[in-house]
């Protein structure tokens, strides 16, 4: 965990655009196909290569977009009881659908029956198992998507982790702070390294 | 590389999971549990357009998700389980499905082609492989980092 200071800011970014990406009305069409969670966890990797001085493990970046998954399905469950509150009709068809779907079992069962059927289909029950199954899949889905992230950003910026440190020298812990004070380069820097410019 | 560990095999295991809910509604029909066929069209109508004709079915019955994602959820599961069988680690060459589908996926949305459901679940399924077989990779070396960060840290004292 060498780059630890750098994954609150990339979980946070990444699963809060994962997160309203996925909840929006329209746009969240892309969510077809886990594609807002697959850019999610990319984000977060992509976030974290770029912010990090250190290189970045597999792991790390794994452990990024889990955050960052978890955020977003926290995120997209919200919206989506919102959504449930605001316009309850397909909701409570669907449950109504699964309440009449009862099975055919001898009558002495029946009452057991639809009292187990009333619990479950209840909306309360229904929107805790969905949310524990939309934490699961945005879970996995933003740690795949860190993970290909991974894979296609980190030898990029690796190679510009090389560059830089072969021109600025070893980079020691306090030798950024005295590049900032000597005006050789911007604090922002820190977080988004930039690619020096001729010249410099 | 260590591939007994604990986490791999969770996240094995709630992959499979979630290809047991795509299957669920023909399971559940077949018993005559309707209902519980319903909560799993219900569960991934947020990640899944479920078009009829772009579905696979089973007994009379769609399954939960499109073929595309069909495939997706497959291959993560086949991928894990090469993952933890195998002692290969990935290389680079495995993007290239994840591009292939993409570039499908683009294609079709597009309107420019129009692959049928066969073709989408393969390309699909090594998606899925290729992601499958990375996400082992990344969740091994989260559970090392993990196992180094907090060595010793969560046992118990014994107090007496």
């Amino acid at each position: 965990m060498e780059n630890k200071e750098h994954y609150l800011k990339a979980f946070l970014i990444a699963g809060l655009v994962s997160g309203l990406l996925s909840s929006l009305p329209i746009i969240s069409l892309g969510n077809c196909c886990c594609l807002w969670m697959l850019f999610g966890g990319a984000l977060s990797s992509w976030l974290l290569s770029r912010s990090s001085r250190n290189p970045v493990r597999i792991g790390e970046s794994a452990l990024v977009g889990l955050f960052s998954g978890l955020l977003a399905g926290m995120i997209f469950s919200f919206a989506e009881t919102i959504k449930r509150i605001i316009n309850p009709e397909q909701f409570q068809l669907a449950i109504e659908t699964m309440r009449n779907r009862g099975v055919s079992l001898p009558p002495e069962m029946e009452d057991y029956l639809n009292q187990a059927l009333n619990l479950i289909a209840h909306p309360g029950t229904v929107l805790m198992g969905l949310l524990f199954f939309y934490l699961l899949i945005f879970g996995i889905m933003s740690i795949i998507g860190a993970v290909i992230g991974f894979s296609i950003f980190e030898p990029r910026f690796a190679l510009k982790r090389k560059v830089k440190q072969d021109s600025y020298g070893v980079v020691e812990s306090t030798k950024p702070q005295e590049m900032i004070e000597q005006g050789q380069m911007k604090k922002t820097d820190l977080y988004f390294p930039r690619k020096p410019k001729e010249g410099e | 590389m260590e591939r007994d560990a604990r986490g791999l095999w969770l996240v094995w295991f709630l992959s499979g999971l979630i290809v047991f809910m795509i299957f669920l509604p023909v399971i559940s029909a077949k018993f005559g549990y309707f209902w519980l066929g319903d909560f799993a069209y219900l569960a991934f109508k947020p990640f899944c357009h479920q078009l009829p004709e772009r579905s696979f079915d089973l007994l009379g019955r769609e399954l939960g998700v499109c073929a595309r994602c069909l495939g997706i959820y497959l291959g993560i599961f086949f991928g894990l389980s090469f993952f933890l069988l195998s002692k290969r680690s990935p290389t680079r060459l495995i993007l290239f499905p994840i591009f292939f589908m993409i570039s499908d996926g683009l294609l079709n949305g597009l309107g420019i082609i129009d692959s049928g459901n066969i073709i989408r679940m393969v390309l699909g399924l090594g998606f899925g492989i290729a992601s499958g077989w990375l996400l082992g990779y990344g969740i091994i070396d989260l559970e090392r980092i993990l196992k180094v960060e907090f060595k010793g840290r969560w046992r118990i004292r014994n107090i007496t």
